[in-house]
């Protein structure tokens, strides 16, 4: 029986993320299905994030147990209904008189100008369509080759290369472009009479007004309510927010009911998203603001400030997640714009779907082992919180994830002799002890390979937490030796030696899957050109090339790839904490931030106490034990 | 919607009559959308979104949202518009209306040289008086008496649906608020739960004197249809979850973690024990037993309980506990402590009905419901929203009737009794160019029965020196849809909330004042930035 998880996605950039998130789901199902459940896809327990269900004419449907918010038009072509469970008696565009049952007088139409679908929402259509007419007949589909070619115009790759109807743009402008798996209608809430690109929604408190009557809140939570019931072994949720937006205190809000009514045996994982301004303007479809502007500084330190005080004390694990800045020596291999959302929000989707495998694992003995290292959302809490009492954890990922060294046993001697090595496979979390200084930050090939590409993806903390990790969640997937795929076992060694040899000690869980990440079709075109089909870099020159950046990116054929999460807690957000904590407090003392307060509700007897609980949260991490 | 959305000026660069003059279109903007709604002869409007969905409403306060409005002087009436409908539930389409005359009538004297000042003058001392006058206006209601409640009601729904759902929908609602109303207490209306169904081609509205949950038992081995039911309303966790005892706690070794399990399971497992023996003590006479939890309960404990015959449905919303308490008597329980036969509630008949993935639970047959479910039922998503927004005004139309126990005649007929008593009471107590506002007023008042008027097909002017005349002999008359003659409302029973007018005399000259004398508001504020 699965442990049930309820994912929410509140903010456009949220839904850009979580758009890529169900792509990797949607990629899965397909890999189980193909493998009959045999292969290491079927190590995931898909019933964990998705509900079985049929629509009014009796067709089976299988869609994410989601809710998601964002403002109204957010959802650009796509109907809001979703296309499993459309009325059929509809009659779309075509309006005629019929359709008004309810009014015998005059009747206007009004029509907003149509939004063209993308060509890759288009082709998905066809393709289904397609398949369903011809049910059962072998061979590849006619339409695949066409979507595909759909699915590289998503990303301005190959644009324009085929005729196909001028009404068409290339590029991603709403995420509704490139989501592949089918969303039940009950999953989406579009905020009524805020608009996506219209209406101001970049301060913690915008979003207030669609929280005030009981239908609006009711509208909300009886989303969650509906999938909630289904349920029989709730384990808990995981929300993706665009908290440093009005989408902030609408979290906060929506939190604290789902804690009164699910209880606080419930986890809530908090992914809270910060792509920077660009890629989020992009995303919400507005302009970018001048990074310099004084107010706009001014709105971030307060949305900073409050989310910190407001949001993260409603759950269990705190994730500030961004996807980092190109630089050298970050993600070499990856080639992707800051500023594009449908590239920062693929990097923020490929650490989650990875760092998020242990709780959505199977129970062991019920699959082939082609997985190990399962733990609950609840344990993965506790393991990266309960020791300072704060839920904040930092991300770092690793895609692709070097391959392992060529002789494990050679890395393993590298290690100190006296490292004790993680006991079995995965279970309970084990101390690694070794030396107190970590490998040296030299680069080059003599790095661990658990550090070697790793960029973190918490702002303000180092890869892998720094020195104050204290406790991590490790996750290796897909994991390459010498070309092919690794054994699970010869890479559970390798890591073993691996953390061994970085000197760290501290509390861990690793989890290890056969199962790469797969690349959906729309994933964005970010690979170096030049790696292999399962993200091997090539020998020799041409690899060490493309590590020190060379070539362009637009490597279409990967299918799969290694990729190596860690999720940790670390002392490194005590000053973190302390200098958002600071930035707050200088904004809040101005007039305008403090009239910016007021106007989301948030009036001054309260900022005191906001301000003791950043300043005792930045002090958890003082004080050893 | 175009044609609202488009200025949005900085203000700042703005020279001094250039932001009355914005502020006047914008204002003139919303009303030219919003008016051929009004009344029961209006236009319903079909708004086809971008990706081809539809919504469908006659209702000012929903077409507003669905407006993409920028510019700040449409915001500020939308605004005020929604306030109307938070606080009465109806009348958001006069409210714009209203404002939007009153921005056109100053527009014609500040073209001739009138400062905006004066006439928001004016439009102070006429809504005082306009106030005064009202609380003569308005007609005492028996709120015992059901045909003025079903009077209001229908005059309410006429004007969203057409007449013969109208007509349907009028008792239910009379009726849904009839069965929550309690003697000597506030009325709840959201103890009145609207719940609807997608039937194929079926449209048609119910009042279900009981509950009807979007919900139904989780087991295939529980019983679907129950009757002469004991109703066991609680809140008790009936599953096995990490409780906060184990925070922080590691298991040190597998063993202990299996016989915390096993412990937390026995808990569990004794709760719902001790429904199932106080289900055996009251069910001895052969009734039969329902549980509606608002915590979960887990396939073990569902398992336990339809072994023992027990119908039961987990995670109700906690309004529906509520409604539940109201409708089959009882209370809600919190702990297994504190069950006892006399916390339990009953129903005739409890039932479970499915309509594809959906699941519907029906709690029926009750003796004294204080709280009933409207169900409503149509062809698809925007005719039950349509429907929807409907029934909740005439609820609300019900609800304030009994609460003001008065009611105002409608058709047009306080605004033409108003305009004339401005003109021939109230202008005789100011002096000078003051008068000039107070006609300004009145004749924006006539702007709303020459808009029904219009809708209805007649001409405007007519209609109007006809209504002024009749008025002018004294008399109740308002416009008749019909025939486009002058007649006394209360004939056709067309009567309106007294809140409602009263909270558009009081808004709507002040959104308008604010933005006739928007140039000074910029002005001044302009100053104070600089000191
Ligand atoms: N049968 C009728 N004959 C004449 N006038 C009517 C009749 N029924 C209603 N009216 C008038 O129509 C007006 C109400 O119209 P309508 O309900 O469309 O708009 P509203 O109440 O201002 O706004 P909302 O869209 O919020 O309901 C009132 O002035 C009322 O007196
Ligand atoms: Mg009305």
């Amino acid at each position: 029986m699965p442990h049930e998880i309820i994912t929410l996605q509140l903010g456009s950039f949220a839904n850009y993320v979580g758009a890529h998130y169900w792509n990797f789901q949607d990629d899965l199902l397909g890999l189980q299905e193909q493998a009959g459940w045999r292969g290491p896809a079927a190590a995931v327990d898909s019933d964990t994030l998705f509900r079985a269900g049929e629509t009014l004419g009796g067709q089976p449907t299988y869609t994410p147990r989601l809710v998601l918010c964002d403002l109204s038009g957010a959802l650009g072509g796509a109907s809001a209904g979703g296309a499993f469970y459309r009325d059929r008696h509809q009659p779309g565009a075509g309006a005629g008189a019929s359709v008004v049952s309810t009014w015998a007088g005059a009747r206007e139409v009004h029509r907003a100008a149509p939004v063209p679908r993308s060509r890759f929402a288009e082709e998905l259509e066809n393709e289904a369509e397609e398949v369903a007419e011809e049910e059962g007949e072998g061979g590849e589909a006619p339409g695949s080759s066409r979507l595909a070619a759909a699915a590289a115009q998503l990303d301005g790759v190959g644009a324009g290369s085929d005729g196909g109807g001028g009404s068409f743009s290339a590029g991603v402008r709403y995420w509704t472009d490139y989501l592949k798996a089918h969303v039940h209608p009950r999953s989406v809430h579009q905020l009524a009479g805020a608009w996506h690109g219209l209406t101001p929604f970049s301060g913690w408190g915008d979003g207030g007004e669609h929280w005030r009557s009981e239908e609006q809140r009711e509208e909300v939570m009886e989303r969650v309510r509906f999938f909630a019931e289904e349920c029989d072994q709730l384990q808990g949720f995981q929300v993706l927010a665009d908290d440093l937006s009005g989408f902030g205190q609408l979290a906060a809000h929506m939190l604290q009911q789902v804690r009164d009514e699910y209880g606080s045996g419930r986890p809530v994982v908090l992914f809270a998203l910060r792509p920077g301004a660009a890629a989020a303007a992009a995303a919400a479809g507005v302009a970018p603001a001048a990074a310099d502007d004084p107010a706009e500084q001014r709105r971030r330190r307060l949305n900073e400030g409050l989310s910190l005080s407001l949001l993260a004390p409603l759950c269990s694990m705190f994730v500030p997640l961004a996807p980092p800045a190109p630089a050298p020596g970050v993600l070499p291999l990856l080639r992707w714009q800051p500023g594009n959302a449908f590239h920062a929000s693929a990097l923020c989707a490929a650490a989650l779907d990875t760092a998020t495998l242990p709780y959505r694992l199977l129970a062991s003995g019920l699959s082939p082992v082609a997985a190990t290292g399962r733990s609950s959302m609840w344990d993965l809490c506790q393991l990266l919180t309960a020791q300072h009492r704060s839920p904040l954890a930092c991300l770092s990922l690793s895609l692709p994830c070097p391959a392992l060294p060529a002789d494990t046993q050679q890395a393993a001697q590298q290690a100190d002799a006296r490292t004790q090595h993680a006991g079995g496979s995965g279970g309970a979390p084990a101390l690694a002890a070794a030396g107190a200084a970590r490998a040296s930050s030299s680069g080059g090939s003599s790095q661990p390979f658990t550090t070697q590409w790793l960029a973190s993806f918490t702002c303000g903390i180092p890869a892998a937490g720094g020195d104050g990790c204290f406790a991590e969640s490790i996750v290796l997937r897909g994991a390459r030796a010498a070309g092919g795929a690794a054994e699970l076992g010869a890479a559970a060694e390798a890591l073993d030696a691996s953390l061994a040899a970085e000197h760290h000690r501290c509390v861990r869980q690793r989890t290890l899957a056969a199962q790469p990440l797969p690349v959906p079709l729309p994933f964005p075109h970010i690979w170096a050109r030049g790696l292999s089909e399962s993200g091997d870099i090539p020998a020799g020159a041409a690899g060490a090339a493309l590590l020190a950046g060379g070539g362009s990116r637009g490597g279409q054929d990967i299918a799969s790839c290694a990729a190596l999460t860690r999720l940790g807690g670390t002392t490194a957000f005590g000053p973190a904490v302390a200098a958002v904590q600071r930035r707050f407090s200088s904004a809040a003392a101005t007039a305008q931030g403090q009239a910016a307060l007021e106007g989301w509700g948030h009036w001054r007897e309260e900022l005191g106490g906001l301000q003791e609980w950043l300043a005792s949260l930045a002090h958890a991490y003082d004080e050893e034990d | 919607m175009a044609s609202v959305r488009t200025l949005n000026a900085k203000a700042e660069v703005l020279s001094k009559g250039a932001a009355l003059f914005m502020s006047i279109n914008a204002a003139k903007g919303l009303y030219d959308v919003m008016k051929t709604n009004l009344g029961p002869k209006g236009t319903i409007k079909m708004l086809v979104g971008g990706a081809g969905d539809i919504k469908l409403t006659k209702d000012g306060n929903v077409l507003l949202r669905e407006m993409q409005i920028t510019n700040p002087t449409a915001v500020m009436i939308a605004r005020t518009a929604v306030a109307q409908d938070e606080v009465t539930g109806d009348g958001t389409t006069s409210m714009v209306i209203l404002i939007g005359e009153l921005m056109k009538q100053a527009e014609r004297y500040i073209a001739d040289g009138l400062h905006p000042r004066i006439i928001a003058e004016g439009y102070e001392i006429a809504k005082r008086d306009l106030l005064k006058f009202l609380e003569e206006f308005k007609e005492a209601a028996d709120p015992a008496d059901r045909e003025t409640l079903r009077c209001v009601a229908r005059t309410a729904l006429r004007t969203k649906l057409y007449e013969k759902l109208a007509d349907q929908l009028t008792d239910i609602v009379v009726d849904a608020v009839l069965t929550i109303k309690k003697p000597d207490q506030p009325l709840d209306l959201y103890m009145v739960e609207i719940m609807h169904m997608r039937h194929k081609l079926d449209t048609d509205t119910r009042l279900i004197r009981g509950l009807v949950l979007d919900h139904g038992s989780r087991h295939p081995d529980m019983p679907k249809r129950l009757e002469n039911c004991h109703v066991l309303n609680c809140n008790i966790s009936l599953e096995y979850e990490k409780s906060e005892v184990n925070a922080g706690f590691f298991y040190s070794s597998a063993e202990q973690r299996e016989k915390l399990v096993v412990a937390e399971r026995a808990v569990v497992d004794d709760k719902v024990q001790r429904i199932i023996d106080l289900k055996k003590k009251v069910c001895a006479d052969g009734s039969s037993f329902v549980v509606i939890n608002q915590k979960g309960i887990d396939p073990g404990s569902l398992d336990l309980l339809a072994k023992e015959g027990i119908m039961a449905l987990r995670r109700a919303k906690r309004r529906n506990a509520e409604r539940l308490q109201l409708a089959c008597g009882g209370f809600t329980v919190n702990s297994v402590e504190e069950l006892t036969p006399e916390c339990l509630g009953h129903a005739g008949l409890v039932y479970e009905h499915v309509l594809g993935e959906d699941k519907f639970t029906f709690v029926e047959d009750v003796q004294h419901p204080h709280s009933c479910t409207v169900l409503i039922k149509g062809p698809n998503d925007y005719t039950i929203a349509q429907i929807k927004d409907a029934v909740r005004d005439g609820l609300r139309a019900v609800k304030n009737t009994i609460e003001d126990a008065a009611v105002v005649p409608g058709a047009g007929a306080f605004e033409v009794a108003a305009a004339h008593h401005l003109r021939t009471t109230t202008v005789k107590s100011v002096e000078g160019r003051a008068k000039l506002g107070i006609e300004a007023f009145a004749e924006a008042l006539l702007g709303l029965p020459k808009i029904l008027a219009k809708n209805s097909g007649y001409d405007p002017q007519d209609c109007i020196i006809a209504l002024l005349e009749e008025a002018e002999r004294g008399g109740c008359v308002g416009l008749d849809v019909a025939s486009g003659e002058p007649a006394d409302p209360h004939l056709n029973g067309v009567l309106d909330n007294y809140i409602v007018k009263r909270q558009i005399l009081q808004s709507a000259p002040i959104v308008a004042s604010q933005l006739l004398l928007v140039d000074e508001v910029l002005r001044a504020g302009m100053n104070m930035r600089r000191q």
